[in-house]
């Protein structure tokens, strides 16, 4: 029993810097800040959609969120941006302002897909919002509830991978792997690089081996072996450029979360700025100096 | 220790909804929804089929109809537009409604035109063909219509 809570607390509460989880933080926020005002501008569209579109989804049926008119989804615009800008400069209490930036952005999510199309690169920042909400991400030194904090983020990002392979094998069985997925992707979607392989069936099918393999073997990305670890990461990087380059989708709000497995403490503003300090001359050498004044 | 708890039930509820969403679930259960990008597979040796909608405007010009025009992304307008039923006629009037109030040339003839290409070892042939399932027009235009011979699209079917 007590290996099993040994095994558990190893897995989930190893104690990580306050400094990674801050920087994650802003990173996570930023990105809701470029997904709503930048990526995601078709979603304030939908303030003005045909009503005969509007399909809610479980969640906003269960709490009663209407479909959204101009005026509502600009005031929930304006919430998002007062409250995220305020996330990453750090004003306001830490966890009220990471839920209202959390509430907010679930809102528009439930606005941007409940017209029958539901995205499936967003579990993990929604997720990622939510543990910064039960911790905020502020202070020095290490603590367990980062290391929790930042494990669920890196345990949503992961299972993605082998869950989407079970999607496949779900909804088309082991034919997947042997049908024309991806020249339909490239047909409807488009690119030079994808023009090139649509007409190498045998190279995309091979592809679609490929691709599912790795996605069921990406859970191997949880070890606690960094070789493991880092050789998982640079699949999923390698995998995202190329989906990016034949299709031109990139999954940013899952892709972004890719981060919390990094040391992002070192570039925290206090772990730079004493970085700086240490490359300086110590000031006590400098004062020791002799001056004109002194010497004259 | 009891917040440790507290967090570890916390875990298992998220990672078994995220779970449970991709064995059992459907996109209804979002955030939870399945992780189904791509995961419909389709014969190397069927067809692909694509939707347009052809607007004429009512200074003459012929318009393709882009789903962002009317607020939509092109996969919802696709998504609630079957592409072997017959568009009802209030539905292409709505999205008609929408583009006018914001153009001051409104549109006057709607069609929706499904393309078809057929895929051999998956690879796409040439030769696509195109199929008329929707067409409306504002009262008084007076141009060609194409009478679509299908039978008339349901409500949508929700999420699968």
């Amino acid at each position: 029993m007590a290996d099993v809570r040994d095994w558990w607390q190893a897995q989930w509460f190893a104690p990580l810097p306050r400094e990674r989880l801050a920087v994650f933080s802003r990173i996570v926020h930023l990105t809701v800040l470029f997904t709503v005002f930048v990526t995601d501008r078709w979603v304030a569209d939908h303030a003005w959609a045909p009503r005969e579109f509007w399909q809610p989804v479980g969640i906003a049926r269960v709490l009663g969120i209407p479909a959204p008119v101009p005026s509502t989804m600009e005031a929930l615009q304006v919430v998002i941006a007062v409250s995220a800008v305020a996330a990453i400069a750090g004003v306001g209490p830490r966890r009220l302002v990471n839920a209202v930036v959390g509430c907010g952005y679930l809102w528009w999510l439930v606005w941007a897909f409940s017209f029958s199309k539901v995205d499936h690169d967003r579990l993990t920042i929604v997720v990622a919002l939510a543990v910064l909400v039960v911790v905020p991400g502020s202070g020095r030194g290490r603590d367990p509830l980062v290391g929790w904090a930042l494990r669920t983020v890196q345990v949503v990002f992961l299972l993605a991978y082998p869950l989407s392979a079970l999607a496949k094998l779900r909804a088309s069985g082991m034919a997947w792997m042997s049908s024309a997925v991806f020249a339909r992707a490239i047909v409807r979607r488009g690119s030079s690089l994808g023009d090139w392989f649509v007409t190498r069936p045998a190279l995309l099918q091979a592809g679609q081996w490929l691709f599912i393999s790795f996605e069921i073997a990406a859970v191997a990305g949880l070890s606690r072996r960094r070789a493991v670890r880092a050789t998982v990461l640079v699949g999923i990087v390698v995998l995202h450029l190329f989906t990016y380059a034949t299709i031109g989708i990139h999954f940013l709000p899952h892709t972004i979360c890719i981060t919390a497995f990094l040391p992002l403490e070192r570039v925290h503003p206090a772990h730079v700025a004493a970085r700086f300090r240490a490359r300086q001359v110590p000031l006590h050498a400098l004062t020791s100096l002799p001056t004109d004044r002194s010497v004259g | 220790m009891r917040w440790r708890v507290l967090l570890s039930i916390l875990t298992l509820l998220v990672a078994g909804a995220t779970v449970a969403g991709s064995v059992w679930w459907t996109d209804d259960a979002f955030p939870f929804a399945p992780f189904r990008m791509f995961s419909h597979a389709n014969d190397p040796n069927g067809v692909v089929r694509s939707m347009r909608f052809e607007a004429e405007l009512a200074s003459g010009e012929r318009i393709r109809l882009e789903a962002s025009a009317v607020g939509l992304r092109r996969a919802e307008l696709e998504e609630q537009t079957p592409s072997n039923r017959r568009v009802p006629d209030e539905r292409l009037a709505a999205i008609a409604d929408v583009y006018n109030r914001r153009h001051d040339d409104g549109i006057v003839h709607l069609q929706v035109i499904v393309r078809r290409v057929d895929l051999i070892g998956g690879v796409p042939q040439p030769g696509e063909t195109t199929t008329v399932i929707g067409d409306w027009a504002a009262p008084g235009w007076s141009g060609e219509r194409v009478e679509v011979d299908l039978p008339e699209a349901g409500p949508w079917r929700g999420h699968g």
